[in-house]
């Protein structure tokens, strides 16, 4: 006992010692994404602000970038949901090589993914061409095609956060619904999909603001034309030519209506 | 194995099920109204047992018959879904639909199975109040206290009138002090259920109080049967005589007497003939520093290799041959100055020794 | 956590600049005062590239590192402070940036550039002039008029009448001539350097009213490099008749010629 009692000061400084590593090394992280943001705000030329927006027409390029982030949102839920809950569930033989290419997006430049869409849907593309001559459909230099751009790159954003929230699911919960006779499908809408609702959400949001600001596919693939297909992240570049001040202004307003989105979000729809 | 009374069995199930390793070889005959306890250490086989009547496995071999119907035989490729049989399930961890509440986790196999909500509703409303939770009615999961959970579970297996309950350790989840108000509500609630419940458990007093019939399983297989009393008493395995808390040593009788498997010779006064189990009593056991003479007729020198308090005895582990576990007070420790190591003489009068045959 | 990792990506979606420049800046071998640093306008990759590999040989040790892309992209890299020893853009608006912001002195014209429609191979259209060009059903890529070749394009469709609607403004001259040559627009305006290099794989068709629009190039030592002689080397060597003749040879029109 005595041992113990001649040193209580150095003990109980022991015990309270903070992993100060882990501390900086996260400011330091935080320093790293918010000093741009800052700079944002910092530089902003706040005056010209008004004018800025109402030569630009800003109200075009941003409805425009709203509409097909969500449109294109709407897209991956209705198919990437059930690609995540096949990846998950069923036990089918080449599923890694499935998961790789679904999640290949993620991983692909977006010229090079513009590029690949050309290949595919444009007029001389491999789905493309029988399109045109068959539906009189063509994708690229239009509005849909901004949003097949976006679906494209933005998806496995979505396929990659329902299956990990899946997975993390206990599957006896579905067992404990067969035993009480719900069949599989009143289990996946009763029982699975409320459990997977958190994940679904976070998915969602990551997919629409992957959208948002999807520059590369949209371009190549849809081209750039004020109205049809010219969204604010192509105004932001072009405003950047010969107009530093506008492009700052137009990131702000990205800014803003992201912010905007997120603060909309309640933090309990997003966390289990 | 069958039952003493004669009358329409409930459920009849020959459960066959190979896990690698071992093969679960289990025959059930429950009436309706009959609580069975299905006993054993982890890894028996308990727990496929109930999946397989559940439905959440299927047999390899044998038949699951509940009220006349076949619910699977692989043999006459006859096989029920587990939405379709009328078997209810509690599981040891609940498994309550988190984002549920407590009410519409109970009405949630009436509306599964096409109930309307507002009868479906008012039937959960009903079995919450059965169980004493109708403030809780409204409550999620998460913010229920683990004997609530268990009887919102409860309440869910019972609400779709199943005719078969299963209990998968029921009790395990709580601490000491909630179990025993638990156990005596839940011995209540299974007398009034009109189907057949096995409880799985390996706590022998859930099998004393919950269960009229006792099925020990170990290694997949039925090494005992019967009513718990009487598995208590005359436990016939190592397993089930330290859950009871006896001594079971195995020999053959020979007029008045047992040699046992290790060679000792016990004077018994029993009558017996032929392999027989010999059960002693820890407390019946006397410990002695030196050969006792007197009128116990068996006694051998043993050491001890532990020493433990438990509760107001001490248990001594002892090695003779036979190996035995003593409890003596602790004032008797002191005494004789016991530890790891000790040699001593144990001792034990032959009317103490209960002999059975095997 | 998920916040952390959302605002990061919104962060980093701020500040896109997936650049649709078609040149790429090669790596420099380590010696700095022996590396000359070249920004050029799209139309002038290949002219310039073959410029580099004589001016190299004629200079061993000394190492051509070019950067090619819309010319008001790079006056505007210019200008926030990249290190470039050599600009030569497409007109004299997108010169007229770095030399007003200070990074230039004296430009001098090395090169002039007319303009010609580009069409896929076959000409599934069958245009024939500017005015073809707004004929309804015809797929027209453009520059957007921020980029040289762009605003030539808006005045020399203006000099001819023509009420052209293109489908799409792209961001360099090189990606029009993408687009032509997949066979996605039927028609696009580029420069004749541009079908001259893109060989079998487009068609050209001359229009008057291109001399209207002649865009002249010129060529600026830039103060923000860290080789000026290098530069200024580079330079003469550009207007030098070896210099004139590569860039001749791959259909530029003299700079003093009317």
């Amino acid at each position: 006992m005595t041992i113990t009692q001649a040193t209580p000061q150095r003990a109980a400084v022991r015990r309270r010692r903070q992993p100060y590593l882990l501390v900086v090394l996260a400011a330091i992280g935080v320093l790293f994404l918010l000093l741009p943001l800052i700079g944002l705000l910092v530089r902003a030329p706040w005056r010209s602000v008004p004018h800025i927006l109402a030569a630009n027409d800003v109200t075009t390029a941003l409805r425009l970038s709203l509409e097909t982030a969500t449109i294109a949102t709407v897209l991956a839920l209705i198919f990437g949901v059930p690609i995540a809950w096949c990846l998950a569930r069923l036990d089918i033989r080449g599923r890694a090589v499935l998961r790789a290419l679904c999640t290949l997006p993620l991983v692909l430049p977006p010229v090079a993914g513009g590029i690949a869409l050309l290949l595919a849907y444009g007029r001389n593309g491999v789905i493309g061409e029988w399109l045109l001559r068959a539906l009189g459909l063509s994708l690229p230099f239009t509005t849909p095609g901004v949003v097949v751009a976006e679906t494209f790159v933005a998806m496995p954003f979505l396929i990659v956060s329902v299956e990990g929230a899946l997975r993390g699911l206990d599957a006896r919960y579905d067992s404990a619904a067969a035993t009480l006779g719900a069949s599989r499908s009143y289990t996946f809408r009763h029982v699975t999909l409320p459990m997977l609702a958190p994940g679904i959400a976070a998915g969602a949001v990551l997919c629409w603001a992957r959208a948002l600001g999807e520059f590369g596919a949209t371009i190549t693939f849809a081209g750039s034309y004020p109205g049809t297909t010219q969204t604010m992240p192509l105004r932001v570049y072009l405003a950047l030519q010969d107009d530093p001040n506008a492009a700052i202004v137009l990131s702000l307003v990205l800014l803003a209506v992201s912010v905007a989105v997120l603060v909309g979000l309640r933090d309990r729809w997003l966390t289990t | 194995m069958t039952l003493t009374e004669v009358e329409t069995a409930m459920l009849d199930a020959h459960l066959v099920v190979h896990r690698g390793a071992w093969t679960l070889d289990v025959e059930l005959l429950l009436a309706s109204g009959g609580v069975t306890a299905l006993l054993g250490p982890n890894g028996a086989g308990k727990s496929t047992a109930l999946q397989a009547l559940a439905g959440l496995h299927r047999l390899d071999a044998g038949h699951i018959e509940l009220a006349g119907e076949t619910l699977d035989d692989p043999g006459a490729g006859a096989w029920v879904a587990p939405e379709d049989r009328a078997v209810g399930l509690v599981f040891q961890d609940y498994l309550l639909f988190p984002r549920m509440s407590a009410r519409d986790n109970v009405a949630f196999g009436l509306r599964a199975r096409g109930v309307a909500k507002s009868t479906a509703r008012r039937a959960a409303d009903e079995w919450l109040a059965r169980v004493g939770l109708s403030e809780q009615a409204f409550r999620r999961p998460h913010q229920l206290s683990g004997g609530q959970a268990q009887r919102v579970a409860l309440a869910r297996a019972l609400a779709t009138h199943p005719r078969l309950l299963l209990l998968d350790e029921p009790l395990a989840a709580l601490d000491a002090g909630t179990r025993m108000s638990v156990r005596t509500d839940l011995r209540r609630h299974l007398d009034e259920f009109d189907g057949a419940t096995v409880v799985v458990t390996h706590d022998p007093l859930d099998a004393l109080v919950l269960a009229d019939h006792v099925v020990v399983i170990e290694n997949g297989r039925v090494v005992q049967a019967g009513m718990p009393s009487d598995v208590a008493r005359r436990p016939r395995t190592r397993y089930v005589a330290s859950l009871v808390g006896l001594n079971l040593l195995a020999g053959t009788a020979r007029g008045g007497g047992v040699v046992l498997d290790d060679g000792t010779a016990l004077a018994t006064g029993d009558e017996c003939d032929g392999r027989v189990f010999v059960v002693i009593r820890p407390s019946a056991i006397g410990v002695y520093a030196g050969q006792p003479h007197g009128s116990p007729r068996n006694s051998w020198p043993a050491v001890l290799t532990s020493v433990e308090q438990q509760g107001h005895a001490v248990r001594l582990a002892a090695i003779g041959p036979p190996d035995v576990f003593v409890d003596v007070t602790p004032e008797a420790v002191a005494e004789l100055r016991l530890t790891i190591g000790s040699k001593v003489w144990l001792s034990v009068k032959a009317t103490d020794l209960v002999v059975y045959a095997d | 956590m998920r916040r952390l990792l959302l605002a990061g990506v919104v962060g980093s979606l701020m500040v896109t600049g997936c650049s649709s420049s078609s040149g790429h800046v090669s790596s420099t071998d380590g010696k700095p005062t022996r590396t000359v640093v070249v920004f050029a306008a799209a139309s002038l990759k290949s002219a310039f590239t073959t410029l580099a590999q004589k001016f190299e040989s004629a200079h061993p040790g000394v190492h051509i590192v070019s950067s090619f892309g819309g010319s008001d992209t790079l006056a505007a890299q210019i200008v926030q402070g990249a290190p470039v020893d050599v600009f030569a853009s497409a007109n004299q608006t997108t010169m007229a940036t770095v030399t007003k912001a200070g990074d230039a002195r004296t430009p001098t014209d090395f090169a002039k550039n007319q303009l010609e429609i580009a069409v896929p191979r076959g000409n599934p259209r069958h245009v024939a002039s500017l005015a073809d060009l707004a004929k309804p059903g015809v797929k027209l890529a453009l520059c957007a008029t921020a980029v040289p070749c762009g605003s030539a394009a808006a005045k020399a469709l203006q000099a001819g009448h023509v009420a052209a609607h293109p489908v799409t403004l792209e961001q360099d001259v090189t990606s029009v001539l993408t687009k032509v040559e997949l066979g996605e627009v039927d028609a696009g305006i580029v420069y004749q350097t541009d079908v001259k290099t893109a060989g079998g794989k487009v068609e050209g068709i001359t229009f008057p009213e291109a001399s209207q629009a002649t865009n002249t190039y010129p060529i600026v030592v830039v103060s923000t490099g860290k080789n000026p002689a290098g530069g200024s080397d580079f330079v003469q060597f550009v207007l030098s008749p070896t210099g004139q003749q590569v860039l001749t040879s791959v259909g530029f029109e003299s700079a003093t010629a009317p």
